[in-house]
């Protein structure tokens, strides 16, 4: 990689170690070591921070945070003793008689004056509910539009498609959040109340319990029946914002993404493999398929999960977009909140050093480690299959 | 998806039907990909012009007075200026921290640390710093620059809690933070372009008995310029877009008056500024009346992208000139 000939440039110094130059020479590259060493202290002070800071709230810690309200699906709650006759029931000065009981239930509350509840569980199912569909739509588009770029479409389209797509990647995510907020919102209200759409969608066994749940019933029950009118259903689940809109507007971020790292992958696959498809008869289309993708997969597999990184940390499009209502189901025309939605919209509001304030660190911290994790997956699988690809050729 | 037919059964035809039913197979896949591509097209440019079209009207009213006055009545009515003036305040003062530090480590990584285990570490951090979600950004920006750096500046220069200079949000901490983001697209691009100066150019300086560093200064650094100047144009156009990581760290809703000294025009580092993208999220979001501020909405957001794309134009041309010539 580096072009450095510092071999010869120095053996001449070191000749006469004591010369000015020699020690200036030294001084420069100690000075150019320490800046370049603040990248790395950098990312070590990121995760140190967010660590340090989001286990502050923990009992380990001095906070009032117990650690297993993060994953727990079920609170405390203090409710109310009531007599075997149904009164409640009063101690003997008359005050009534609390006991903690064990609710199910997995909230995102911390606000909550009696008591804040920190549940991970909503979060990991918002942030799981956009990034899941827009990495999906994108993996599809995107890779599709590489294989074209790269192996079909002619030098003229490409001279065309490819700044195109540049384009789309230079758009700034909020500008991508005003769109969603705008327009996206309204062609999913539009093409869910298609009614040919909206039969596909609600009757089919899979889908409908991600995008209608009420119809999920058995026939002939009450909600069978309600499902059947479109506006009741519509009303029923979710509003104009919801993590549908966010997931379209997340996948226009990172289908440029995951089209770019896709393209280079599949460039990068020798031409000899193509050559070796052709002479034997191959069309181009035929070389393309059978030849190129299957050389290329794991750099197309990295492209998706890098996509997916990047649409788990995506901020300002779910936070515009999806409603953020912190609710915990699979419905994806239903209100969800992302973990960089919560940060995004709770940082401001919480007092520093509070309980809510560590909470938030500790949520950014394990979004942190899931996307750092994508990354190096993701460079690890490409390194690979370079060598591969440089390997087999 | 053709794997388990033979490639030759096409070309020597060994029934028409088949080839016929491969001929149509190949001609669908044909439509699909090229479909879905030129789909993407179509909605990339739908996309633009709805902005435009909504946008254009209320930026060109009353002699583009859209661009330099002030937001009136809450947010409601009037225009962007401040906004404007606030991005630009950030990304100088942003690349005024990433531009030495990108070009340096570039320098680093290209001319002194070789095949180093190190250079190996930085640039995994480098890849990875580019790779974190832009929210955790601001919450280090929070908890870092304002909270421990801010507050502890305001310790030892004796201003209170309550009054603060340093330890609360402001452009400086916002611009810090910002640096951060881009600082591996500077590395990037910077590191491309002095890898395409011929080695033969260094060779030639250290011959005539150059030390590293003058060949570095004098002769990689100036062929280089041309590369470093577009990865400065693409970090600019990233800083003035991003949002999330100035949440928290020096945007604020509405300023009467621009981040700078009083009556002069020299920023001023710890005051809180408008942004745009921030102002599009409030309008969009916040505002008492959001469909009343629509074609605010709009007019806004066509200005930041009018920016951002005239600023990754401008890179790209740059860079397509200085390819040219480093293959020369």
């Amino acid at each position: 990689m580096a072009v450095s000939s510092q071999s010869k440039g120095n053996n001449a110094l070191r000749s006469d170690k004591s010369s000015a130059k020699y020690t200036q020479e030294r001084v420069i590259e100690t000075a150019l070591l320490t800046v370049a060493s603040l990248a790395v202290a950098s990312i070590a002070l990121i995760f140190v921070l967010l660590l340090y800071q989001g286990l502050q709230g923990l009992t380990f810690f001095g906070g009032d945070i117990q650690p297993n309200q993060f994953w727990s699906i079920t609170t405390e709650k203090e409710d109310l003793v009531r007599n075997p006759d149904g009164s409640i029931k009063t101690d003997s000065e008359g005050d009534f008689v609390y006991e903690k009981k064990q609710v199910i239930s997995s909230d995102w509350q911390p606000t909550s004056s009696q008591l804040p509840q920190y549940s991970l569980i909503p979060l990991l199912i918002g942030s799981l509910k956009v990034a899941l569909p827009s990495a999906i739509l994108a993996a599809l588009i995107g890779v599709f539009v590489a294989i074209y770029l790269s192996e079909l479409a002619s030098v003229r389209v490409r001279e065309v498609v490819k700044p195109i797509l540049e384009l789309l990647a230079g758009v700034p995510s909020v500008v991508l959040g005003f769109f969603a907020l705008v327009t996206i919102a309204s062609f999913v209200e539009w093409i869910t109340h298609i009614p040919v759409i909206f039969e596909f969608l609600s009757q089919t066994p899979v889908l409908n319990r991600l995008f209608f749940p009420a119809c999920t019933f058995a026939e002939g029950s009450d909600l069978q029946s309600v499902c059947l009118s479109r506006s009741q259903a519509l009303g029923v689940t979710g509003g104009y914002l919801n993590v549908m809109v966010g997931a379209l507007g997340v996948a226009l971020v990172i289908i440029p993404v995951i089209a770019t790292i896709a393209e280079d992958a599949l460039r990068a696959v020798p031409d000899s493999i193509r050559d070796a498809s052709m002479a034997l008869g191959g069309s181009r289309w035929q070389t393309a398929f059978s030849a190129v993708v299957p050389a290329a997969v794991s750099g197309l597999a990295a492209a998706v999960i890098l996509g997916l990184g990047r649409s788990l940390g995506e901020t300002m499009i779910v936070l515009m977009a999806t409603g953020n209502a912190s609710i915990t189901n699979l419905n994806l025309l239903d209100s969800g909140r992302a973990i960089t939605a919560t940060i995004a919209a709770e940082l401001g509001e919480s007092p520093a050093g509070g309980d809510h304030y560590n909470a938030l660190f500790f949520i950014g911290g394990v979004l942190f480690i899931f996307t750092f994790v994508l990354n190096i997956i993701g460079e690890i699988v490409i390194n690979r299959a370079r060598q591969k690809v440089r390997g087999g050729s | 998806m053709v794997m388990d037919t033979p490639l030759s059964a096409t070309s020597q035809g060994s029934d028409p039907q088949i080839q016929a039913f491969k001929k149509a197979r190949e001609n669908f896949l044909a439509g699909l990909l090229s479909g879905m591509s030129w789909l993407l097209v179509a909605f990339i440019i739908l996309f633009l012009l709805t902005i435009t079209i909504n946008g254009w009207p209320t930026v060109s009213a009353n002699g583009f007075e859209f661009l330099y006055t002030s937001p009136d009545k809450g947010l409601d009515e009037g225009g962007v200026g401040p906004a404007i003036f606030g991005t630009i305040a950030l990304v100088v003062l942003m690349t005024f921290f990433a531009l030495p530090v990108g070009v340096f480590t570039s320098i680093y990584l290209v001319e002194y640390a070789g095949g180093k285990p190190f250079s190996r570490i930085i640039r995994a951090a480098v890849n990875n710093l580019a790779g974190v979600p832009s929210i955790v950004f601001g919450l280090f920006g929070v908890a870092f620059f304002v909270l421990f750096i801010g507050r502890g500046l305001d310790g030892l220069l004796g201003y209170s809690l309550a009054n603060p200079l340093w330890g609360k949000p402001a452009l400086l901490w916002a611009a810090l933070t910002m640096a951060l983001l881009v600082l591996p697209i500077v590395i990037v691009n910077t590191e491309e372009a002095l890898l395409a100066v011929p080695v033969s150019l260094r060779s030639a300086s250290l011959a005539l008995g150059a030390t590293q560093w003058e060949t570095i200064s004098r002769v990689v650094l100036p062929q280089a310029i041309p590369g470093i100047l577009t990865g400065s144009i693409l970090s600019i156009s990233r800083g003035a877009g991003e949002v999330a990581p100035i949440l928290f760290t020096g945007a604020a809703f509405l300023l009467q008056d621009l981040p700078v000294f009083p009556g002069t025009v020299i920023i001023d580092p710890s005051k809180q500024f408008m942004e745009l993208g921030y102002h599009i999220f409030i309008l969009a979001t916040q505002s008492s009346d959001v469909e009343k501020t629509r074609p605010a909405q709009y007019a806004s957001t066509f200005v930041l992208l009018a920016i951002t794309f005239f600023l990754n134009f401008a890179a790209i041309i740059l860079r397509s000139q200085f390819r040219k010539r480093a293959i020369r």
